[in-house]
């Protein structure tokens, strides 16, 4: 599985230092924080660096104001959904996207989807109208069709099951997944939640196509077992789980941000306090990432001092430490088979659960990036899956 | 029953009719002495019922030459009283049903489960080469004839994926048996039904045979009932004898999941697996 990098606000220069890093990659752009411009740019420079482009549409939401979207020349300044799904206007729109993929320099191209309330006929016939339509302007075997569904969706099995049988009619070999979380939680708690979010990708999977799950942070990582082939994940969290209204107009934009250190053998993020707290207990070491992640970007956390009082630590470390130490974790996470591979997130679920045992021990806490949960409901999901496509997947692997 | 015995005899050059044999709404089944093959079953299209089912028997059994489904081997229009009716006769196999042996038996051994999958399943393939789907695999249509050779009969509601249907779109339910239909049968959803729907059927007897129980049927009320199981309800997994990799019991479950798209996504593939994982179970020790 490859780690793809979500564009979030202010990544620039980021997504351009973790190419070169990597040696490639994939950045997927969004247009709601990049004028057409800068895309035009930063796509061909990250084209130099041996990277990869896509351009997520971020059409989820048609009647979204944000003013980053309502920029944009393909986006529709009117909308009607007969109207435009049904009439000229979705062609208008598609070849004006066909148009910022190139200047982008996209080697494949994500199609527009629409945000599922509920899975339903009027929602199919929108798809399938823009696939019918994106014939004409993009190579179809360079698309993915985005599938971006509700959490209400996604908790029904129901729904999943009816986006794979239509999904099985549509000339698609790629699909990029978009899920919106249930309750609005940074990490999921509900396992049938996720167990369905396992047999929609394991199935379109099985469909012989590629799979991409936007959106996504390190509890993501559990994809691997249902064969996804990559994931995409940022800086901030509102490309780490896909929040709708992000694309609505915000009636206030500033907010207060924490720093955040992510501890990849725990699967959690910790405040620096909290950090702290080992620092106290002279267990520090237990947080660092192992060296074999290749992030050096929060050595400066661990060189003896107070976690909260080092001044070398800050955003950007917090996310470059964070995107390289996933990068690796889902480098690692697909095996050469299914049972590997769902032995190995069991292995790294308890590892992880027993070291996180540990450092609540010590008051080492990650309050809603915690994964005390997550490792329940993790197993539970894939347990979900084994049961389900355990025997397929035994051989289409 | 309605059989005219005269009108039999004076077309059908030389044929006698020996004994009614358990038909269907559509058509009168008769075993007949046919003075060139012999036995022959007489499938006689009843006053009044549409032909074209008939017709889509005919078609679909004459293309699909598979070694486990009885050959046509006659067709014709018989002349009663002015009316035509369709009548097709076919080689007769002698033996038993399979219900007949579960009734006798309870369940087969695992060794006679594994055949019979491949059977149903090799005909299955034949069937998905050529279009079709039977839908109607059920104990009752599966026969062993004396020599122990697995046959799969009656093709009166078969389903050619190239041809309009014969069902009305906007009935609630498909043709179905209740406890064999996959749920996208009996939903009538004509865009999914496929090979996979024959699936479905050949794993839920292929459960019955193994655990002698029917796992939507058993216990039900009432048909509707037993539809509202094969919705929602995962069988039990099945503990077989010599499947010491649990390989077979996982095999049965994914061809009889109610979700479609779990199921194998064609039935040559379900054969190649099964012939995969026959290595897998071990035969028990005469």
């Amino acid at each position: 599985m490859d780690l793809y990098l979500q564009f979030g606000y202010g990544m620039m220069k980021l997504s351009l230092e973790m190419a070169e890093r990597w040696g490639g990659g994939c950045t997927i752009l969004s247009p709601r924080d990049l004028t057409r411009g800068q895309m035009g740019r930063l796509g061909p420079a990250l084209r130099d660096r041996g990277a990869e482009v896509m351009l997520d549409p971020q059409f989820y939401l048609p009647r979204a104001d944000h003013h980053g979207l309502t920029q944009h020349s393909y986006w529709p300044q009117e909308f009607d959904t007969g109207w435009f799904f049904e009439g000229p206007a979705l062609g208008t729109m598609l070849s004006e996207l066909a148009d910022y993929n190139t200047e982008a320099q996209c080697s494949r191209h994500i199609l527009p989807g629409v945000y599922a309330p509920a899975v339903d006929d009027r929602w199919f016939a929108v798809h399938e109208a823009i696939i019918a339509n994106a014939t004409n302007h993009f190579p179809m075997q360079e698309c993915l069709q985005t599938i971006c569904l509700s959490s209400e969706s996604l908790r029904s099995e129901q729904q999943i099951h009816s986006v794979l049988e239509r999904a099985e009619h549509w000339p698609v070999t790629a699909y990029y997944v978009v899920p919106e979380h249930p309750r609005a939680r940074y990490l999921v708690d509900d396992p049938s939640w996720l167990a369905n979010l396992l047999d929609l990708c394991a199935g379109l999977k099985l469909l012989s196509t590629q799979v991409v799950c936007g959106y996504a942070n390190q509890q993501m990582l559990c994809l691997a077992t249902a064969n996804v082939d990559a994931v995409a994940s940022g800086n901030w969290m509102n490309v780490r789980a896909f929040p709708p209204d992000k694309f609505l107009n915000p009636a206030d934009e500033t907010r207060r941000h924490a720093l955040w250190y992510y501890c990849p053998q725990v699967l959690s993020e910790f405040r620096l306090p909290f950090l702290d707290m080992a620092f106290r207990a002279g267990r520090l070491d237990l947080l660092r990432a192992d060296p074999a992640l290749e992030s050096y970007y929060a050595d400066s956390l661990f060189a003896g001092g107070q976690p909260s009082s080092v001044v070398g630590f800050r955003f950007p470390d917090a996310f470059r430490h964070f995107l390289q130490c996933l990068h690796h974790q889902v480098a690692n996470a697909r095996r050469p088979s299914f049972r590997e591979t769902v032995d190995a997130h069991e292995v790294s679920m308890i590892a992880g659960e027993n070291l996180l045992e540990a450092l609540h021990d010590l008051g080492v806490r990650g309050q809603d990036r915690d994964f005390a949960d997550g490792f329940d409901v993790n197993r539970a999901a894939v347990g979900a899956l084994v049961r389900a496509r355990g025997f397929v997947l035994d051989r289409q692997w | 029953m309605d059989i005219p015995i005269r009108e039999i005899r004076d077309q059908i050059d030389g044929l006698e009719i020996v004994q009614p044999l358990p038909g269907g709404g559509q058509k009168v089944v008769l075993l007949a002495s046919h003075p060139r093959f012999g036995r022959v079953v007489l499938k006689l299209v009843r006053p009044g019922a549409d032909p074209e089912r008939a017709y889509r028997e005919v078609y679909a059994v004459s293309r699909l030459g598979s070694r486990h489904v009885p050959e046509i081997l006659q067709v014709g229009v018989l002349d009663v009283g002015g009316e035509k009716r369709l009548f097709l006769i076919e080689a007769f196999v002698e033996g038993r049903t399979l219900r007949d042996v579960l009734r006798e038996r309870a369940h087969l051994t695992t060794e006679e489960v594994l055949e019979l999958l491949d059977a149903l399943l090799c005909t299955a393939t034949d069937m998905e080469t050529r279009r079709l789907v039977h839908r109607d695999i059920k104990p009752e249509n599966i026969m062993y004839d004396t020599s122990g050779r697995i046959w799969l009969l009656d093709f009166g509601i078969c389903r050619h994926l190239d041809l309009p249907s014969v069902t009305d779109s906007d009935r609630p339910f498909g043709p179905h048996t209740p406890g064999y239909a996959a749920p996208e049968q009996f939903r009538n959803v004509k865009r999914e039904i496929d090979v996979r729907a024959d699936l479905f059927s050949i794993g839920v007897v292929a459960y019955e045979s193994i655990s002698g129980r029917n796992p939507f049927r058993e216990g039900a009320r009432d048909p509707l009932e037993v539809l509202y199981r094969t919705e929602t309800v995962a069988p039990d997994p099945l503990k077989i004898e010599g499947d010491s990799q649990g390989q077979l019991s996982g095999f049965i479950g994914v061809l009889c999941d109610r979700r479609l798209s779990r199921r194998p996504r064609s039935a040559a593939i379900a054969l190649a697996w099964l012939r995969a994982l026959r290595d897998t179970v071990v035969a028990k020790q005469a």
